[in-house]
């Protein structure tokens, strides 16, 4: 009976599924012991030889993390990309997805005509479920900091992993590797701007990537019971071992003693035995926990010797928006709106060379005008607006001169500046000339204050 | 939310090791060759069993199992319960439930009996207030004995839950949303069972309470969350005494049945 693989894959020798249950049964000289040479609750790790070590790599790539313990070889790899959540209930939160794929060479049996068979898909799945119990359920990682913009935008994760080779315990090995690659892998980093709602994706090379944020590590460990020999735990099995067995158990553990998923299958298992199992696996899931982190900070460590630093000059292509300061404090900028308002006012009266004469000399116009208005020449009718442009130009200036100070700690006063500016843009009805009886009383004034000024522009 | 009262009564006034009320019917459903219902409390559990019969699809080429096949098939009545419809037919979910279930129950039933033969067994949840999973093994191994296919053992099943800090078996979908862990658990009672159900009226005294040893777990599946040691220790025991009661609860009606089926016989007879 094998935990997470299909019942027609491999074939055991007669002599070798005999040899395997005879030795584990044992006799007075010497214990129980197995095929190749380990006590019965010893896993795979702590010899020399090539079936008993424990290798975990990564790279080259964030995220990446290989997996080899003895025979069995895993591969997994994190990605991540920016959705909509999927449910209303958990629409502050990213999701992680656990896949698990058997590769078609990984053990005989696995793919029938290149293909996987149902049976081996099921399994596979089966084998997702449970890394996913350990690390969803178990909330390994911290779903809620990927959020970016709640029921908008989270990050949904992706572990996939591919078994590479099939030497037993492939759940263990898995889920060594799901680890391994969901505390490696980075996500860019994004930011929100809080007007628009538009979310901004930095580039890795603008800001630095972010790591998930794992609270622990669910390291599953499997084991094997036979008939032939009741209660006796068989740790971190081979293929061998678990063809030949008729029950297994898998338990998810970390290294804090906690049960975060347990399965089991097989012709069953005493109550006992299960209780034995789940406490023997704390041993492995520190052990392994250990040399998992030992690894990624390896890996960590030659990151970041061979991080390049570069220059970022991404700024330049990068969206001006500073509208509200680029419109309010840019020099000059108040003048060209004003110049704009009378032209629109009074489209038809102004000459090509007025319109000339009023872009060269924008600044001088003004200052004439109010040269002007000190003088006292201007008619009454056109001292409304004139005068109105008088006694609100020094406040202004004042106020301006204000927010430019104010502009890096207090972002009210700008909000109040633009709304004056609104207010003052819009024409209003009490704002014109005239008892406002006719229309003509409003707008012929304003021929008149368009050719004096202009006039007095020329002087 | 206070799941546990003071005096140790839960939300629905059960104490942390009472079940719900079971009930079951047989014979449902002519169509098929076997069929039952299963209630625990307001969790009421449809299956129907089709077979043995030969085997359709993956015949002699898929290679060396001779044994009979048994396939499962999970679904929810869309009023099974309110509002977000976990577990629906084809995701993920539903689907490892089949393939749990489908294992639990090949390794209850003498496949050796049945060679090159298929047995689909259909469950279908007309109300889920939690539980469903338990009450479809119960009603699976209700449905099998009344189609007549040869078993090894009841398989009783119970799920555990653990909430304000004590292990509550047979949660309710209220206690199932308190999102603590929860274990699902199968266990096959086989072997010599004693008749001790003379009587089935009297059934409540032997109802609780866990002896003997003749019971091993064939399904074990914790989730939802994490448990210390200690609590996981305490919710398998719980479980494991509930799947006894479970076990007990479906041999006496089994029983029951056979004998009624007895005396009918006897009466055609004379």
């Amino acid at each position: 009976m094998r935990p997470f693989s299909t019942d027609t894959d491999t074939l055991v020798s007669m002599n070798n599924r005999e040899f395997i249950v005879a030795a584990l049964q044992g006799d007075e000289d010497s214990g129980p012991f197995r095929i190749d040479g380990r006590a019965p609750g010893e896993v795979r790790g702590g010899g020399d030889t090539f079936e008993n070590q424990i290798e975990i790599s990564f790279g080259p790539l964030d995220g990446v993390c290989v997996v080899r313990l003895g025979h069995t070889l895993a591969c997994a790899t994190t990605t991540g990309q920016l959705e909509r959540p999927a449910s209303a209930g958990a629409s502050a939160e990213g999701s992680l997805r656990v896949d698990v794929e058997f590769s078609s060479g990984a053990c005989t049996g696995f793919a029938r005509d290149g293909r996987a068979s149902r049976e081996t898909r099921q399994r596979s799945r089966d084998l997702g479920m449970l890394l996913e119990r350990g690390l969803k359920d178990g909330r390994a990682v911290d779903v809620e900091s990927l959020c970016v913009l709640a029921g908008k935008r989270t990050w949904a994760i992706t572990c996939s992993v591919t078994i590479l080779a099939h030497d037993g315990n492939l759940a263990g090995v898995a889920s060594l590797a799901a680890c391994g690659s969901l505390m490696t892998y980075r996500r860019p980093e994004c930011s929100v701007d809080p007007n628009s709602g538009i979310v901004t994706v930095h580039s890795v090379d603008a800001r630095e990537a972010i790591a998930l944020n794992m609270h622990h590590f669910p390291i599953a460990s499997t084991y094997c019971f036979f008939d032939e020999a009741p209660g006796l735990a068989v740790a971190d099995p081979t293929l061998e071992e678990e063809i030949t067995a008729d029950g297994s158990v898998v338990c998810v553990v970390n290294s804090l003693e906690e049960v975060c998923a347990v399965s089991t299958s097989g012709n069953g298992v005493s109550g006992e035995d299960v209780k034995q199992c789940v406490s023997a696996s704390v041993n492995t899931a520190m052990k392994w926990t250990e040399v998992l982190k030992a690894a990624a900070a390896d890996f960590e460590a030659a990151r970041l010797a061979n991080k390049v630093r570069t220059h970022y000059d991404g700024y330049k292509d990068a969206p001006d928006d500073d509208h509200l300061l680029d419109l309010f404090y840019k020099p000059g900028r108040d003048d060209i709106e004003f110049v704009d308002d009378d032209a629109e006012e009074t489209p038809q009266s102004d000459s090509a060379e007025d319109e000339d004469s009023d872009d060269d000399e924008r600044g001088e116009d003004i200052d004439n005008e109010a040269a002007i208005d000190d003088d006292a020449v201007v008619t009454e009718r056109v001292s409304t607006k004139k005068t109105k442009k008088k006694t609100s130009e020094p406040p202004k200036d004042e106020s301006d001169e204000e927010t430019r100070f104010r502009e890096d700690d207090d972002i009210d006063a700008l909000f109040d500046k633009a709304e004056k500016k609104k207010k003052k843009k819009l024409a209003s009805w009490d704002d014109l000339p005239g008892d406002g009886e006719s229309l003509a009383d409003a707008v012929k004034p304003r021929k008149k204050l368009k050719k004096t000024s202009t006039k007095s522009g020329k002087k | 939310m206070e799941y546990v009262s003071f005096e140790g009564l839960r939300l629905d006034g059960r104490r942390a090791n009472e079940i719900r009320r079971p009930r079951h019917a047989f014979a449902i459903d002519a169509q098929c060759d076997g069929s039952a219902r299963f209630e625990l409390g307001n969790t009421v559990i449809e299956c129907r069993v089709d077979g043995p019969s030969e085997r359709k699809f993956g015949g002699a080429e898929e290679g060396a199992s001779e044994a009979c096949a048994l396939t499962c098939s999970h679904g929810r009545s869309a009023f099974a319960s309110d509002g977000v419809q976990a577990g629906r037919k084809g995701d993920g979910r539903s689907k490892q439930f089949e393939s749990v279930l489908a294992k639990a129950l090949t390794s209850a039933v003498c496949v050796d009996l049945m060679p090159r033969c298929e047995v689909q067994v259909r469950t279908t949840v007309l109300c889920d207030d939690g539980g469903a999973r338990a009450a479809s093994a119960c009603a699976a191994v209700l449905a099998l004995a009344d189609a007549g296919i040869p078993l090894k053992g009841i398989i009783g099943s119970c799920t555990v839950g653990h909430l304000d800090g004590e292990a509550l078996i047979d949660v309710n979908r209220d206690e199932e949303r308190g999102r603590g862990p929860e274990l699902w658990t199968c266990a096959l009672s086989a072997g010599d069972v004693p008749d001790d159900d003379e009587n089935e009226d009297d059934g409540e005294d032997h109802l609780m309470g866990a002896t003997g040893n003749h019971i091993t777990v064939i399904v074990e599946e914790l989730e939802r969350g994490k448990t210390t040691m200690e609590t996981f220790k305490s919710m398998h025991d719980l479980a494991l005494a509930g799947c006894e009661t479970s076990a007990r609860y479906l041999r006496i009606s089994l029983r029951a049945r056979t004998r009624a089926l007895a005396a009918t016989r006897a009466l055609e007879k004379f």
